[in-house]
């Protein structure tokens, strides 16, 4: 009984505790449990975006560059959606981008968003590199 | 009764002249017909051979795609201590090299979109981060890769049997360069 039980407790272990990323952990780690600001650091492209907020209640505060050089903040709608629950994608506003949640050189984690050209179109993807604000 | 005598000679006379040039003409067009058929069934049979050289290559890339991510999950799941850093460059270098080269070959956006991400998912793998839903993540989207690669491999098996190329298997390249 006590090892069967034990038995029990590794395959729940295997089978749960080493998931890939679920539609939690992702809302998890984007939010940090219920909002985290987010800095992108590198991006591909001329891209307006600098950052994001992003808040457990699925909404989502977008950092922009304005003309002049003025940030501005806009609010929008955030979702999570997958195929296969291995490759996710976030929607932010109207904009769909491939999540990549991974760590550095210095083993700091980051979130990569990519977004693909427009169907039928070679040119328009982008990359923006995110790192969490401290 | 003449007249018969007289139609007859001249079917004899008729067949005596033309004969030689009728049949002639029947050898040349059976001749023509066989040269014909022969050509279009070397056509069909150079097709196939072509198709199964492709298919033997595409097998070869997906094999050797295969073995790179294996090599690379495998150092995934090690701890710190049984990390094999040259092992893994080595396997990393070859991935790379089958995503940049070789795979572009086969031309599966699905392969590609799903080997761009674990690319990303590698760049800078550090062992020392013990995240055990980030290994698990690469291991599974590997598991995947793989997968969709034995997918594509059994669909191209299926279209060798037909003479024309299946729609979905005339796909647009993925552009890598511009979501990079």
């Amino acid at each position: 009984m006590k090892r069967t039980l034990i038995l029990l407790l590794l395959l729940g272990n295997i089978t749960f505790g080493y998931a890939q990323y679920s539609r939690e952990k992702i809302t998890d780690i984007l939010t940090g449990g219920s909002s985290k600001a987010w800095t992108a650091k590198a991006v591909t492209g001329q891209r307006p975006e600098k950052g994001f907020t992003f808040n457990k209640d699925m909404s989502v505060q977008v950092q922009k560059n304005e003309k002049g050089g003025a940030i501005a903040s806009a609010n929008d709608k955030w979702s999570l959606t997958s195929k296969d629950n291995i490759r996710w994608k976030v929607e932010i506003g109207k904009e769909t981008y491939e999540i990549i949640v991974s760590y550095d050189k210095s083993g700091t984690q980051y979130v990569k968003l990519t977004h693909k050209p427009d169907a039928g179109k070679t040119t328009g993807g982008y990359e923006l590199t995110l790192y969490g604000t401290k | 009764m003449e007249q018969n005598k007289s139609d007859r000679g001249k079917l004899e006379k008729f067949v005596s002249s033309f004969g030689p040039l009728i049949g002639f003409i029947l050898t040349a067009a059976g001749l023509i017909i066989g040269v014909w058929n022969f050509s279009a069934d070397q056509k069909s049979k150079s097709a196939l051979e072509f198709k199964r050289d492709f298919w033997t290559k595409q097998s070869e890339i997906y094999l050797r795609t295969s073995q790179a991510i294996g090599s690379i999950c495998a150092e995934i799941n090690k701890d710190i201590d049984d990390f094999d850093s040259v092992k893994y460059m080595t396997s990393k270098t070859a991935f790379e090299s089958m995503y940049w080269g070789e795979i572009n070959f086969v031309k599966d956006t699905e392969v590609i979109a799903e080997m761009k991400s674990f690319d990303m998912y590698i760049k800078d793998f550090n062992p020392k981060v013990q995240d055990p839903d980030y290994r698990q993540q690469v291991i599974d989207l590997g598991n995947k890769i793989i997968t969709t690669c034995r997918d594509s491999y059994i669909k191209s098996f299926d279209n060798l049997q037909v003479e024309t190329p299946h729609p979905e298997t005339a796909v647009t390249p993925l552009k890598k360069d511009t979501a990079h």
